[in-house]
């Protein structure tokens, strides 16, 4: 191993185990981020593919809470991600609510609230993504 | 391989006190960005070919930053290397320890987004994490401050105005603020900015103020390099952020024109400082 001597510092001329550590630390971490940022970058990029679908469906004081999962099976983000339900219940007027996302990061999911007054589980719920924007 | 089995104590102490002065810097430097919105959203976003480009470009800077100013007094390139390999160990622990303790990198956030955040956010605290050994250190050797050399004070302005402009520029005021200046605004600004970083390193009367011998000189070899280096710099952090992308010439100009300014107080303020 080789040695540089240190010419203006008291200490013994090596270096402390500890400044192996971080060193070593900070090696790995740089080259194992530029090396999985690199298979990323080559994996091609596919444009956002957004869809949306009800998860769960809570009442609560104005009606009734649908969850919604936006999910982003392109590679790329989408930005003001709009989504709306239509709910068309079996005995009134359809009803619409929506919502907009901030970001949807390709390859993640996120999740948002859309308020009800009728129960989404007595009618048909149509939920879909209106548009979005780049980031 | 002996030096690793007989660990000096109080070697090791010093050692991890320069440590913990690297991290106090990376900290320092840097929380506005971890606590910068459009930076975690910019960590998202950014296409991973950029964020390499970004990675790539800043590390000689750091290699560079390192020689002169590196968190220990000792030279050489093993030094210089084991210094920058050190800063980005530190910068990436900060960024990631922080950006988790502040809940961005949380169940629902895909490893992707986490190692883009953490990334974009460690570079300019490796660069923090580099500064602070004259401006936090016990100075254990100055002698070499005076001597500097020139490529040095160089590297120092660099780094100044990337960590000030890392800090200005993810939001969206700097491009507001080009929008609604006019041409002779902008080369006003342009013309402050040069003469601030003049003022400021060289006459106001600022400790760690150097004395020029020759004012006319100073001018031309720190203060105009200074600026350039400061716009320079300014180009390369907007287009990291995606700032130039589609944008004319004109416009390229007058947002690092406006993004030089901190970039110029940056360089200033790191060459009084360390």
């Amino acid at each position: 191993m080789a040695r540089k001597p240190a010419a203006a510092s008291k200490s013994p001329a090596s270096r402390p185990w500890l400044e192996w550590v971080v060193a070593g630390l900070g090696l790995a971490v740089t080259a194992g981020v530029l090396i999985v940022l690199t298979v990323s970058a080559l994996t091609p990029a596919t444009p956002p593919a957004l869809s949306a679908r009800a998860v769960s469906v809570t009442p609560v004081p104005p009606g009734f809470r649908v969850e919604v999962e936006v999910r982003n099976t392109g590679r790329q983000t989408a930005a003001a991600v709009e989504v709306e339900g239509v709910l068309t219940p079996s005995s009134a007027a359809p009803e619409t609510a929506a919502a907009t996302l901030d970001y949807a990061p390709g390859g993640g999911a996120e999740t948002l609230s859309l308020i009800f007054r009728e129960d989404p589980r007595q009618g048909r719920l149509d939920l879909t993504v209106r548009g979005w924007s780049e980031p | 391989m002996t030096a690793l089995l007989n660990l000096d104590p109080a070697f090791e102490r010093a050692y991890a006190a320069g440590l913990g002065r690297a991290f106090g810097g990376a900290l320092i430097f840097t929380f506005p960005l971890l606590m910068t919105m459009e930076m975690w959203a910019f960590g998202v976003s950014i296409p991973p070919a950029r964020l390499i480009a970004f990675v790539l470009l800043t590390l000689p800077l750091l290699y560079g930053l390192s020689d002169y100013a590196g968190f220990d007094a000792r030279r050489g390139w093993r030094n210089d290397v084991f210094n920058t390999l050190s800063a980005l160990a530190v910068g990436f622990v900060t960024a990631g320890a922080f950006l988790a303790l502040f809940g961005l990198l949380g169940p629902e956030v895909s490893a992707g987004e986490a190692l883009g955040r953490i990334t974009l956010q460690a570079m300019p605290a490796a660069f923090g994490a580099t500064l602070a050994r004259r401006q936090l250190g016990a100075g254990a050797d100055e002698g070499a401050e005076d001597t500097a050399p020139y490529h040095g004070e160089l590297f120092l302005m660099a780094a100044g105005a990337l960590v000030l402009a890392f800090n200005v520029a993810p939001t969206e005021e700097v491009i507001l603020i080009a929008y609604q200046m006019a041409g002779w605004q902008i080369l006003l600004l342009a013309l402050v900015s040069i003469g601030l970083l003049h003022l400021l390193v060289f006459s106001v009367g600022f400790a760690g103020q150097e004395s020029a011998s020759n004012p006319g000189a100073a001018l031309v070899r720190f203060t105009l390099v200074g600026y350039a280096i400061a716009f320079l710099v300014s180009l390369l952090v907007l287009w990291v952020f995606g700032r130039l992308d589609g944008q004319a010439p004109s416009m390229i100009v007058s947002t690092a024109a406006v993004l030089a300014f901190p970039a110029a107080l940056g360089a200033a303020v790191a060459r009084l400082l360390v």
